[in-house]
């Protein structure tokens, strides 16, 4: 490169160069040469008087980003001038209509020379459309779920109150008491709530129905902020069992049960034999925070709360920040007010603290760390496009010295050329923006589709414009960028020598070379951090279908069922319910052992107690051992063929009147008594005490560990208490069917219903898709990252194609002469493979770096296998090698059949 | 035509008065950047030196090339008559502003707030400021 006075400027740094040919592209005009003029002097003074060409290019390139606006803006004001002095404002016009057909131009001729190779055309479009698309599904994902403002006014203001175990850090639910005390005795928030989900039934009527609703205390609308549509929310005395029961009705239940009728309000719905006041219907759309299941209404709470012990933690509680109110001065306020809760009533409360979260960032929790892992890994993604992209258009600048030799010569000016290749890579990042929209769209189509249920919000998520305006202008960006390098590169060369055609009418050379090897290095590295990440989410999966769950989770029909109360009021009554529906399904054909529970495995239920042993002293409030309860029918170990081990199960002889039984797991079993038979020993649980006295259960039997929530659920030690003798409401009935549970669901449903007709619609599921369920998440953020991954492969394939079918094709007439000479094909061939492998090596070796350096953050995504799992590490290299050989055999075999004759011929 | 001269408009008119024969870009450039300490961008400087040119301030002259600057002929600028006056009004504003409220000025800026009147003693009149 040589200066305005011909100096040459070899010593400019590249970022500099890069810097002085977008600056001679943009910014016309006398100003514009003589800063560059100056700028040059400049530079070189500063080498002369011996400053590093490093800092020297810098202040260099800053003050060429700093005048480029004013350069512009006086190149104007001197086209104005111009006009001015020769009163012709005509000249102005003329200008701009001359930069407009020249730029109409430049598009046209880019548009007729893509046509005209179709194919690498295609290539990158098709390249940079899935950037774009991919890149902008997921970002509109991760904003409608991650980023996007909660529905309620002034979301900022709503928080969640939870109780903090002091030992772990853990939050957890509420106590009533504890709640009702943080409500009145602070002074942050402007209004709280507290709630629960439960099942009811709809008694009134001819037919039973199952309704989700939510026991609220009366703030719950305050909190969020939100008027009913029609009729009023809940007043503050609303709660307890000597206030009226009313119910407010969600908007879609009030238009599919009543029509939308205006004048419901008033009147009355009997829920599980009770009769509860409507009050109002809450404004379309109202989620409840924090809910699993869309409500369809919400009443007063049935329990009394104030009856409850302070140690009772079942509720959920949200709050309302006053305004100007900040989260850490809720959290202070909050704290003081618990303080005099534990001094008041320190065995209650022990270990306990209070805290404020905001209500956003509970509501995404779970979720955050993976759709970041992602998010991330498709800006990898889109980085490997634009880096394949600019490989590309390198290639595609190089082949063309002649083209551009001519019309140098012809007298075309460098910021003109400059500008049609910048012209010819916008026209391509245009392109394929418009195609990336529709990529994006469809991916977020099929990511809500894909969506496991439990990613909150994303059914609502939609095509964010930002994002889409962002990935469209990275790619624009890429073009401008390594549309300019070949620019730099074509530009430079005198036309006489790039007629003479040096090497096949290429420009560029060695350094051009350099610079796409580099890029196909780090394609391939990225390629390889992706394929990591996949790999080990894949080996994570599959570690988790081996794990033996404990039960065999084939063949198993789960019906919720809930006992209408009106008929069965009585433990008792509900007790021999339950014996006669067990028999009568055992009766049917379709059923081979039948059971029942209160939650069956992979429900998501944690219900934990402590316990004492018997011959034991009473641990210290807060230190008794914890384990799960269930509450189980003897059928149901039979049902879910998890073995008993010693002992027996439970027997239709364990009835209320009997001392109270339990069978433990081996686990437990092994915590509690180790190297001793507990069967016969006694234990009370803690939960089931009244006044603190123990109430001893004798351990019947022992029975195989199952995992609970999950396949990556730990073992947990767990207590089985007899159905028979404590018979709740509701029960999930477990059912063992001969042969496929979907085609003997209907069998089910209709033995429950033949034996009582008033069970309201029966929930009917089976385990197998429950198990999948708890997967859904795991296979959800598999299948994304392995999607990626695969195109990150082709892409990174592409790449190292790409650059050795250009290399071998730039050198075919050495190859021809070395033949001729007596080069053997073979020797050819593996240099070629040589070259390949040395790229492709080396891109893997940063790659699998890079992998490891990230792989911390997939810590806890990651199950049954460690994150440097060299297993993986291995699989992906070798995978990778495969696929750049492959790569890398069409350019070398045609390298090793070039005939010498042809070869020298070809110039 | 404005009479108003902007604050980088006279940063670079008292450049030239320094620079007298030798006023070319670069050189306003560095001479600003000494003086002022401020970094300033070259294609800035030619702007301004443009708008300057057009309200009659400065003109503009090519010098033959000579040794020590590469060969190539440099743009040398000068500073008119229109311009040395409306400069000078431009400075003569700016201090008589500038007088007497410079004590106070440094005072706001250290955070001591502004003197009040009556501990800072008698009233002073213009006359008296501009004879401090």
């Amino acid at each position: 490169m040589s200066d305005v006075n011909g100096r040459e400027l070899s010593s400019l740094p590249p970022l500099a160069r890069l810097s002085r040919a977008l600056f001679t592209a943009l910014a016309r005009g006398e100003s514009a040469e003589l800063t560059l003029a100056d700028l040059d002097d400049e530079f070189a003074e500063r080498i002369a008087a011996a400053d590093s060409p490093r800092a020297a290019g810098r202040a260099y390139r800053r003050q060429l980003i700093r005048s480029l606006v004013p350069a512009m803006r006086d190149a104007r004001a001197d086209r104005r001038r111009r006009a001015a002095r020769f009163g012709i404002g005509a000249s102005l016009d003329r200008d701009r209509a001359h930069a407009l057909r020249e730029a109409l131009q430049d598009a046209r001729y880019a548009v007729r020379s893509f046509a005209s190779s179709p194919g690498p055309t295609a290539v990158v479009l098709v390249t940079l459309a899935l950037g774009i698309g991919a890149n902008t599904a997921v970002f509109s994902v991760v904003n409608g779920v991650l980023l996007r403002p909660l529905p309620y006014p002034d979301p900022d203001r709503l928080v969640v109150l939870a109780t903090r175990d002091t030992q772990d850090g853990d939050t957890y639910t509420v106590s009533p008491l504890n709640f009702v005390d943080w409500s009145e005795m602070n002074e942050t928030l402007e209004a709280t709530y507290a709630w629960t989900s439960t099942i009811l039934t709809i008694t009134d009527g001819d037919r039973r129905e199952q309704v989700e609703a939510g026991d609220v205390s009366p703030g719950f609308l305050d909190v969020l902020g939100v008027t009913p549509i029609l009729g009023r929310g809940f007043l503050p005395d609303e709660l307890g069992p000597g206030s009226p029961a009313v119910a407010l009705l969600s908007h879609g239940f009030w238009e599919r049960r009543y029509g939308a009728d205006p004048g419901v309000p008033g009147s009355v719905i009997e829920l599980d034999g009770r009769p509860y006041e409507i009050i109002g219907v809450a404004p379309p759309g109202l989620e409840m925070p924090l809910a699993r299941t869309e409500k369809d209404l919400w009443v007063t709470p049935r329990d009394d709360w104030a009856a409850e012990a302070r140690d009772q933690v079942y509720l959920s509680a949200l709050g309302r920040l006053k305004p100007n109110v900040s989260l850490a001065r809720a959290q202070e306020d909050l704290s003081a007010v618990h303080a005099r809760l534990r001094a008041a009533y320190p065995n209650e409360t022990i270990d306990t603290g209070v805290a404020v979260v905001p209500l956003k960032s509970e509501a995404v929790g779970d979720v955050r760390l993976a759709l970041v892992v992602v998010l991330g890994a498709v800006a990898f993604l889109l980085l490997l496009a634009c880096a394949n992209v600019a490989n590309l258009f390198l290639a595609r600048a190089a082949g063309r010295g002649t083209e551009l030799g001519v019309r140098t010569a012809l007298g075309a000016g460098r910021g003109r050329l400059t500008r049609q290749l910048l012209t010819e890579s916008t026209v391509v990042a245009l392109v394929a923006g418009a195609l990336g929209v529709v990529v994006g769209w469809g991916g977020l189509r099929l990511l809500i589709a894909l969506a496991p249920d439990d990613l909150p919000r994303v059914a609502s998520a939609t095509l964010d414009p930002t994002v889409l305006a962002f990935s469209t202008l990275a790619t624009i960006v890429t073009g401008v960028l390594f549309g300019a390098v070949p620019a730099l590169y074509a530009t430079r060369r005198d036309p006489v020598r790039m007629l003479r055609g040096t090497g096949r009418g290429q420009v560029g050379g060695h350094g051009l070379r350099r610079l796409r090897e580099g890029l196909v290095v780090a394609e391939i590295a990225s390629a390889v951090v992706l394929v990591v990440g996949a790999g080990l989410l894949a080996r994570s999966f599959g570690a988790m279908l081996s794990v033996d769950p404990g039960f065999d989770e084939s063949n198993l029909v789960l019906a919720e069922i809930h006992v209408p109360q009106d008929r069965y009021p009585e433990r008792e009554q509900r007790a021999e319910f339950y014996r006669g529906l067990m028999e009568a399904l055992e009766a049917s054909p379709a059923v081979v052992a039948a059971g029942g529970a209160w939650n069956a495995p992979m429900n998501g239920a944690v219900a934990n107690t402590g316990l004492q042993l018997e011959g034991e002293p009473r641990p210290e409030p807060g230190q008794a051992p914890l384990a799960e309860f269930r509450i189980a029918t003897g059928g149901y170990f039979d049902a879910l063929r998890i073995p008993v081990l010693a002992g027996r199960s439970f027997l239709p002889s364990d009835t209320r009147d009997q001392p109270r039984r339990v069978v433990v797991s081996r686990l437990l079993a092994e915590e509690m008594w180790p190297g001793e038979n507990p069967v016969g020993r006694r234990v009370s649980l803690n939960i089931l005490e009244t006044d603190g006295a123990p109430l001893w259960h004798e351990v019947v039997g022992v029975v195989g560990d199952v995992r609970l929530n999950g396949l990556d659920d730990p073992e947990r030690g767990v207590i089985y208490l007899a159905y028979s003798q404590l018979a709740q409401p509701w029960i999930t009935v477990t059912a063992r069917t001969l042969g496929d549970p979907a085609e003997n669901a209907a069998a089910v449903r209709d033995a429950i219903l033949a034996f009582e007709p008033l069970v309201p619609n029966p929930e009917i599921t089976t385990m197998s898709g429950r198990v999948a369920e708890t997967l859904a998440a795991r296979r959800f953020y598999l299948t994304l990252l392995g999607a990626f991954a695969a195109i990150a492969l082709v892409l990174a394939s592409v790449g190292t194609y790409g650059v050795l079918a250009y290399a071998v094709s730039s050198r075919t007439n050495e190859i021809g002469v070395r033949v001729a000479f007596g080069a053997s094909r073979r020797r050819i061939l593996g240099q070629v493979l040589i070259e390949g492998m040395r790229v492709a090596g080396l891109g893997v070796a940063i790659g699998l770096l890079g992998a490891w350096l990230l792989s911390r953050t997939l810590r806890s995504l990651v199950y049954g296998v460690s994150v440097g799992d060299p297993v993986t590490y291995v699989g992906v290299a070798v995978l990778l090698v495969v696929a750049a050989l492959l790569a890398c055999v069409v350019p070398a075999s045609r390298a090793a059949s070039v005939e010498p004759l042809d070869a020298l011929r070809y110039e | 035509m404005a009479k108003h001269l902007g604050e980088f408009e006279q940063l670079v008119l008292f450049a030239l008065v320094h620079l007298g024969e030798e006023a070319y870009g670069l050189a306003i450039r560095r001479d600003i950047e000494k003086r002022a300490g401020r970094a300033v961008s070259q294609g800035a400087v030619y702007m301004t030196l443009n708008r300057l040119a057009d309200r009659g301030y400065v003109t503009a002259h090519s010098e033959q090339p000579a040794d020590g600057n590469g060969g190539r002929p440099r743009k040398l600028y000068r500073l008119e008559p229109a311009g040395a006056r409306t400069l000078r009004r431009a400075y003569d504003q700016m201090s008589a502003m500038a007088d007497g409220a410079l004590e106070t000025l440094g005072d706001i800026a250290d955070g001591r707030g502004p003197r009040s009147r009556a501990s800072s003693g008698a009233v002073r009149t213009g006359s008296e400021a501009k004879a401090g």
